[in-house]
């Protein structure tokens, strides 16, 4: 009897450890190791973060969904990867940290013949002075990374809105923490979503909001750009953000890098190298994203990180990471198989991955600041991946090490984004649009390196209605629901 | 060497640019090519998307006549907001107010990829931000609105310059009680589905308010045939047209009633 570990309970690993138990029936162990009690639907913290839905809506209980699903579930969080054993004994295992009230700071050893990497991002509010200490947000601004954060978030916006109400004018500051940051698209949709709360509740004429980002044009989104076909015209997402904004009345800042956050104040440098400030009353700022710092060992007990793990934290898989420089890249430098090159037994999935270099143009500061977004791992690609994975796994643990790699290259799949711009059954609107491929492969696709043919956008109601559904569909899905095999990733 | 200058009705061979990775003799040529058709056709500013090639390079004069050459350009800082008559050669005809911006900022890269600044301001700064819409494969008419782009259309369709008083408007408020109407469509045919994820007794019950919502659908294509040609009747001048649209345009969600209706009674 195999057992796989699969680290992390969010969409990736979920998706891997649902799929590789239905796959594995009772004759296999599938264990997960999460510190959460509940799963999240990230993408709809946007709607927790104004007040439009609740944290119970976004959320449910992980353990009685995996006694279900015969998966072992571990709430705890790993801290360390040994994966030639110790001392005594070949078999690889894992250190981890409970994190259930019960057995809060015990740690365990578990033992595994095949692990997968699923820990997603560590939200680095830390690696931005003020915005917070480590993982941990800071007191100036809010966030929507999660569902507490976008609890809280909807709080202060709900004292914002009562300001504006009684006759002050407030400021609203959002976008990205760091040169650094990804995740463009979720802070898109917060923008939109707040200005149409705020139009809701009759207090738009008071309400200042701005845009500040990393990108160095607006819809970059961390991939370069989309182009959509709308009408039967192709129209750039540069062109259709910027109409957006103008139509909404907000104001943007882009090829900005924060590095500091006061009270009420965001300090920043231009890619010219000028520093300016702008002045909040409200502001959320994406903080950027590292591995979630695990430690690997070899048997001698010798520290290994640096061999699994790329210096952002995140883990090392079958990408080229010695592509070189912007004109060297090519989308054969993307993964394929998520396998680790050291360690055929391990791989990675979701944003836990080290992509090979950025997507976008890579841009820095005069003052040698790297101001441009990095690679987003959206929930369908995490999926996809985590789905691949897992069928690899499957058919080494049933057919032997000889078997045959499952693929799903971000060079090779489309994703689409529906970025919500407002809530509301009637009066909601969200912009769809679909991109292919995610990296650009500009030998199959000279010069743009992208086929139009498969972008898609339209902004409009359809779109929220698309926006909620998918919701309640990824819901059911989580929570292997009849037919949950059936809705795709 | 001089290129031909894409010009409406043709459409551009490429979509939208790429940023340019190879600063070689591909891109010195391209530029050459594109000083060389600005100079043949009188232009202050080119972007190799006006002569469909698919890489982010414009040549610009500033205003001592000297070309500049900003390769993967980005305005990153913008300022004050103008409205300015433009003409464009892709429609050479036509003059249209746009909204822009007074001052701006440019990040771009010179022929070695070096990076560069360049502030600009008023004519020379609208120049530049013309030239970047071409590079992200739009010319002026995307930065209009829905009213003026019809009137871009009509100007370019019939040579006319404004849209007639008491024409047809695009709008209709009939339009909502279609949306409405195809809302509740879409609910109800995920509501026949979701028979296969729920308990009998709740099936009895979504019968039930199925049956319901099927009889308030076709009450409101028929609200929506006499709401519509009321509407309609305001502007004379469509009228004859828009009977045959409302007739067939409620014939149409009748028939999709029917669809439903008819899964509705196989599946529940
Ligand atoms: C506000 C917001 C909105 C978004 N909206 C969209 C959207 O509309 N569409 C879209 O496609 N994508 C969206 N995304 C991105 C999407 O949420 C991510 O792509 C997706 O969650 C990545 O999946 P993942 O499994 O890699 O990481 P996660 O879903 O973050 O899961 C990682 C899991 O690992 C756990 N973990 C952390 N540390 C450890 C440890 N040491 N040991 C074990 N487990 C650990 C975490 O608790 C978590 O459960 C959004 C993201 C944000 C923040």
């Amino acid at each position: 009897m195999a057992r796989l570990i699969v680290l992390g309970g969010g969409v990736a690993g979920h998706t891997t450890a649902t799929f590789a138990a239905k796959w594995l029936g009772s004759s296999h162990e599938v264990m997960v190791v999460t510190p959460n009690a509940k799963w999240n639907w990230i993408p709809s913290n946007i709607w927790v973060g104004v007040g439009e839905l609740s944290k119970e809506d976004v959320t449910f209980d992980l353990a009685p969904v995996y006694s279900k699903a015969g998966i072992s579930y571990k709430q705890a969080k790993a801290v360390a990867i040994h994966p030639e054993g110790k001392d005594g004994s070949d078999k690889p295992y894992v250190v981890i940290e409970h994190t259930s009230k019960a057995k809060a700071g015990e740690t365990e050893e578990v033992e595994y013949d095949y692990l997968v990497n699923a820990t997603g991002p560590k939200l680095n509010f830390g690696a931005t002075p003020g915005l917070g200490v480590g993982s941990n947000l800071g007191e100036h601004t809010v966030s929507v990374c999660t569902a507490d954060h976008a609890e809280h978030a909807a709080h202060e916006l709900k004292i914002c809105i009562d300001k504006m109400k009684s006759g002050e004018t407030q400021k609203f500051l959002i976008g990205t923490g760091h040169g650094m940051c990804t995740c463009q698209g979720a802070a898109f949709e917060y923008i939109f979503n707040i200005e149409h709360e705020i139009a809701k509740a009759g207090v738009r004429d008071k309400a200042e909001i701005k845009w500040i980002s990393n990108e160095s044009f607006l819809g970059d989104f961390g991939m370069g750009g989309l182009h959509m076909k709308v009408g039967g015209y192709v129209v750039s997402s540069k062109l259709f953000a910027e109409s957006l904004y103008a139509e909404r009345d907000i104001e943007w800042i882009i090829g900005a890098h924060v590095n500091k956050v006061e009270s009420g104040k965001a300090s920043y440098e231009l890619l010219d190298g000028s520093m300016h400030e702008e002045e909040f009353d409200f502001s959320m700022l994406i903080p950027p994203f590292a591995g979630v710092g695990l430690k690997a060992y070899d048997k001698a007990g010798e520290d290994i990180t640096a061999t699994i793990f790329a210096p952002n934290g995140f883990m090392k898989v079958d990408a080229n990471y010695a592509a070189g420089t912007y004109e060297n890249w090519k989308a054969s430098d993307w993964p394929r198989t998520y396998q680790n090159p050291t360690y055929s037994n391990m791989f990675a999935a979701g944003i836990a991955f080290a992509p090979p270099h950025i997507i976008s143009k890579p841009m820095s500061s005069v003052n040698g600041t790297p101001i441009n977004p990095t690679p987003p791992r959206t929930g369908m690609p995490s999926g996809i991946i985590g789905k691949a994975v897992a069928h690899s796994i499957c058919d080494l643990i049933t057919k032997g090490d000889g078997a045959h790699l499952h693929e799903a290259s971000m060079a090779e799949m489309g994703a689409a984004c529906v970025a919500s711009a407002g809530k509301g059954i009637l009066d909601g609107t969200a912009a769809a649009m679909t991109v292919f491929p995610v990296v650009p492969d500009f030998e199959k696709y000279p010069g743009t390196g992208r086929d139009t043919e498969y972008t898609f956008g339209e902004i409009g109601l359809a779109g929220h209605w698309i926006k909620h559904i998918l919701h309640y569909l990824f819901m059911w899905k989580a929570q292997l629901k009849p037919g949950w095999t059936l809705i795709p990733e | 060497m001089i290129k031909d200058l894409i010009q409406y009705p043709q459409t551009p061979p490429i979509e939208f640019n790429a940023p340019v990775r190879f600063f070689n003799e591909d891109l010195f040529n391209l530029i050459d090519d594109l000083k060389d058709t600005m100079k043949e056709h009188n232009l202050n500013g080119l972007s190799a998307f006006q002569i469909g090639n698919p890489h982010s390079v414009i040549v610009v004069k500033d205003k001592d006549n000297n070309y500049i050459e900003l390769i993967n350009s980005r305005i990153f800082f913008k300022k004050e907001k103008i409205t300015t008559n433009e003409t464009t050669t892709y429609f050479p005809d036509i003059n249209i107010d746009i909204i822009r911006d007074r001052h701006i900022k440019v990040m771009y890269e010179d022929r070695e990829g070096s990076q560069k600044f360049l502030d600009a301001s008023d004519e020379f700064a609208v120049l530049i931000q013309r030239k970047i819409d071409y590079n992200f494969g739009a010319n002026f008419s995307i930065r209009l609105n829905d009213a003026k782009k019809e009137q871009l259309d009509m100007k370019l369709e019939h040579g006319i310059d404004v849209v007639i008083d008491n024409s047809c408007p695009t709008n209709f408020k009939r339009d909502k009680v279609l949306k409405v109407i195809n809302i509740l469509l879409a609910i109800s045919l995920i509501a026949v589905f979701s028979k296969y994820f729920i308990s009998d007794d709740a099936i009895v019950v979504l019968s039930e308010y199925l049956n319901n919502g099927f009889y308030l659908i076709s009450s409101m294509i028929i609200f929506y045939t006499f709401f519509a040609y009321w509407e309609g009747s305001k502007y004379t001048n469509c009228m004859s047209c828009q009977i045959g649209n409302i007739i067939g345009t409620a014939l149409f969600h009748f028939a999709k009633l029917i669809a439903l209706i008819t899964l509705k009674y196989f599946i529940i």
